[in-house]
């Protein structure tokens, strides 16, 4: 099996791999969100897992969330009611957006897992206060994080990881290289079933994995049809690749993404030299990678190089319904885009896949425009 | 019963104060939002203030502000946001969104404004916007921003995770920030006094002392004071006037009036046959809503608004002496600060001392943060002190949605439920 299949397999039952290091008595740590340093959680011998949703219509969850609630969030508490996280040792979170912080509310009343953590990250970047604050709030973490796993996590460790994680960074960007072509040799349903597959996996089973890939892409002679107009997808989480296949299918070339699951994830590495924790605390204060976060006009600069990049000729813009960051971040960052010259259209579309037909119409209608 | 006879049944007139000193504060408000008009003639620089930071910092800045919290209450209490939630959808907002941040955007989008709206508003030449304490509060002044294109300072409050002990990292960060608001109001051509910030923070401390005792007179049976004078006393003065002396006279009157009526036992009805604690935000545009479970001799005594401003946290723990730590630790205590864990506790604890006997929850549709606290309360209501609690779906600043007959009815079902379970006999 070459690496991308061995990649886009590996990402289509993710609870599997969790699973598996439960059954080798590994500590599991599910968690939600970019900002989460898995270093930390890694250099203390627990496996951090990045908790996604499923397709499944939300159904217990709705006796204890309001339906006007974030769809993605409602949908992993159901699955911890149901069950179907019962492999996790608990859940970390950050300090991001509403939903977040009323799923930490609730998971630590009525899941009751052993461990329930909020990194109560700062959400104004690229501040010396900022910077402080993160290095007070990831040292506690760390201190938490050993006494869960009742072994100290050392700088040497720490440092080790970083090292680790950032040559999935690395390897990352690399792929990401190939679809910069005016022919990318990687669709954007595939890159985004990469960049899942290393979130999920152990990152040196990843990283080996990646190496391959880029040897495989090199020489790739089937390269994914592309001959339409080069798209970013940008917007709230998305964590089924339904929404890009359908861009793809439509005739778009989704060359560039961002989100939570794409570059959001991979795109800033963290430095390697002198203190780890405030190394760690750095990466998070200055990734302007999230709507929750100020000042917006790093994000939009941020966003911006990406279209550059990998010369983007339109963005489309996914909210999900009640993602409010993400919402009212759409509607500025639209007129922003267009006055710089890049066709951007909204849609608003439910975590579950549904209305599929109606959002094709409105993205081919963009297509053909542009 | 018509509302002729339940008005004549009622030592008040539904959804109207029966208090002077709520009166009084009415026009305190009123004179302090002239008084923002007048500023800015004078061409003092105005300064459009989201996100609810410590007022006591205004006034001993000498500061204009705009509360824009505040003006979309009162825009909501004419029953005016409609109209401008409405523009912001046309703006491409969603219209799911936080209906009193639509209503800003609206009125930041049109220059076809009420009267009332007009009045109110002047330009601001500043904006202040702040990560506290919700998403919208996080985003919609940067509409506001682009729209105006004035100077703009960002104040991050992060969330209080740990209850009532904020860790002192987090207090000392928020304070940090505190400092940050003030240097970028001292570039702008304010001029920072640190004693005017520990008077204030000192008439904020005397003012909570108030509010304590104030507290204590609510929980008499009969109740001497209603969820409206509540609302529009307390609300109307926390909002604008925390930190100045003018509150503190406020409140000062208020207790005074209220021990009166505590003392010859004058309560708002003749007959109480229950109480009830109201947890969200009342439809300000149909505020006779509040007095309508008086029809079945129940009284709201108590709203989960009443402890805004940090009014949860003990008066002891505001230092004048550190007047910027003291400022922090009431931000993060604040009611509607995120995260539950000091809410549910002060929840059970208000049903048990309040002698409640239901709790009803309002369902805002467009808030993700206070709808999805009303389960946790719910729950905690009945474990910790055996109280039911109902919900409703209500946005209390959209009127568009509301229906008068819908939510009567909805109320006199759980009325009777009630009353069918103290007495055992049903009605």
């Amino acid at each position: 099996m070459s690496a991308l299949e061995t990649l886009r397999k590996s990402v289509k039952d993710p609870q599997k791999i969790a699973g598996e290091a439960k059954a080798a008595g590994k500590k599991v740590l599910g968690y939600r969100c970019v900002f989460m340093p898995e270093e930390i959680l890694h250099a203390a011998g627990i496996v951090p897992f990045p908790v996604f949703g499923t397709p499944e219509a939300v159904s217990l969850s709705d006796a204890y969330f309001q339906p006007n609630l974030c769809e993605f969030i409602r949908n992993i508490f159901d699955l911890a009611l149901k069950g179907k996280l019962d492999y996790l040792d608990g859940l970390v979170l950050c300090n991001t957006c509403d939903a977040v912080r009323k799923l930490y509310d609730h998971w630590k009343a009525y899941i009751g897992s052993p461990v329930c953590y909020m990194i109560n990250n700062p959400q104004r970047q690229f501040t010396e206060a900022g910077l402080k604050y993160q290095y007070q709030e990831l040292g506690e973490f760390r201190r938490a994080m050993e006494t869960f796993a009742g072994k100290p996590v050392t700088d040497d460790a720490l440092r080790d990881s970083i090292r680790l994680h950032n040559q999935t960074r690395s390897l990352l960007k690399q792929v990401y290289d190939f679809r910069k072509p005016d022919s990318p040799l990687l669709s954007g349903e595939e890159a985004m079933d990469v960049v899942m597959a290393c979130m999920v996996l152990p990152k040196d089973r990843a990283n080996a994995l990646l190496k391959q890939l880029i040897l495989e892409l090199k020489q790739r002679a089937n390269p994914p049809p592309s001959h339409g107009p080069r798209i970013m997808v940008t917007g709230s989480i998305i964590d089924n690749p339904a929404l890009i296949r359908m861009v793809e299918e439509v005739g778009g070339t989704v060359v560039a993404d961002d989100l939570c699951t794409t570059t959001r994830y991979f795109w800033y590495s963290v430095d390697e030299g002198g203190d780890p924790l405030a190394a760690l605390a750095r990466h998070t204060t200055e990734k302007p990678v999230c709507a929750c976060m100020h000042p917006a006009e790093a994000r939009l600069e941020y966003m911006m190089d990406l279209v550059k990049e990998y010369r983007v000729e339109g963005i489309i813009y996914f909210n999900l319904m009640y993602c409010d960051p993400f919402l009212y971040e759409g509607v500025m960052f639209k007129k922003k885009f267009e006055e710089r010259g890049i066709p951007t259209i909204l849609l608003e579309t439910e975590h579950t896949p549904s209305g599929m037909g109606q959002l094709k119409t409105r993205v081919q209608a963009f297509l053909e425009m542009l | 019963m018509t509302a002729k006879e339940l008005d004549a049944k009622l030592n008040l007139q539904a959804g109207r104060p029966t208090l002077k000193s709520t009166i009084d504060a009415s026009r305190a408000r009123k004179e302090y939002w002239a008084g923002v008009k007048e500023a800015k003639r004078q061409g003092k620089p105005v300064v459009a203030a989201f996100g609810l930071l410590p007022r006591e910092i205004w006034h001993a800045m000498g500061v204009p502000v705009l509360g824009m919290e505040s003006l979309a209450l009162q825009v909501a209490a004419r029953q005016l946001s409609g109209r401008y939630c409405q523009v912001a959808t046309e703006m491409g907002f969603a219209s799911e969104l936080c209906a009193l941040h639509l209503s800003l955007l609206g009125i930041a989008g049109t220059s076809q404004r009420d009267a009332f709206v007009e009045d109110l508003l002047v330009e601001p030449d500043l904006i202040v916007g702040s990560t506290f304490a919700c998403m919208s509060e996080s985003k919609s002044f940067l509409v506001w921003k682009e729209r105006l294109g004035r100077p703009c300072h960002v104040v991050d409050i992060p969330i209080n995770a740990s209850g009532p002990g904020v860790p002192g990292r987090t207090v000392a960060y928020v304070a940090e920030e505190l400092k940050g608001l003030i240097a970028f109001l001292r570039s702008n051509g304010f001029e920072y006094d640190e004693a005017k910030l520990s008077q204030a923070v000192d008439c904020s401390r005397r003012t909570m002392e108030l509010w304590t005792r104030i507290e204590e007179c609510r929980k008499a049976v009969p109740a001497p004071m209603g969820a409206v004078d509540a609302l529009l006393c307390i609300g109307n003065t926390l909002v604008s006037l925390l930190g100045t002396e003018t509150c503190v006279t406020l409140f000062q009157s208020l207790l005074d009036e209220i021990s009166s009526r505590v003392s010859c036992r004058r309560g708002l009805l003749d007959e109480e046959r229950l109480r009830l604690y109201l947890v969200g935000i009342p439809p300000l545009y149909h505020l006779d809503l509040l007095d309508y479970p008086a029809k079945h001799g129940a009284v709201v005594v108590k709203s989960d608004l009443d402890f805004f401003g940090g009014c949860m946290m003990s008066p002891d723990l505001l230092d004048p002496g550190r007047p910027l730590e003291s400022l922090a630790l009431k931000q993060l205590s604040d009611i509607v600060n995120p995260c539950f864990d000091n809410k549910i506790e002060n929840a059970v604890r208000t049903i048990r001392e309040y002698r409640i006997d239901g709790v009803i929850g309002l369902n805002k549709r467009g808030c993700r943060n206070l709808p999805a606290s009303l389960r946790l309360i719910k729950d905690a209501a009945w474990k910790g002190a055996h109280i039911p609690m109902a919900v409703f779906d209500l946005d209390g600043i959209d009127p568009r949605e509301y229906n008068d007959a819908l939510v009567k009815a909805n109320v006199d079902s759980f009325m009777e439920t009630l009353v069918t379970s103290r007495t055992g006999t049903g009605i």
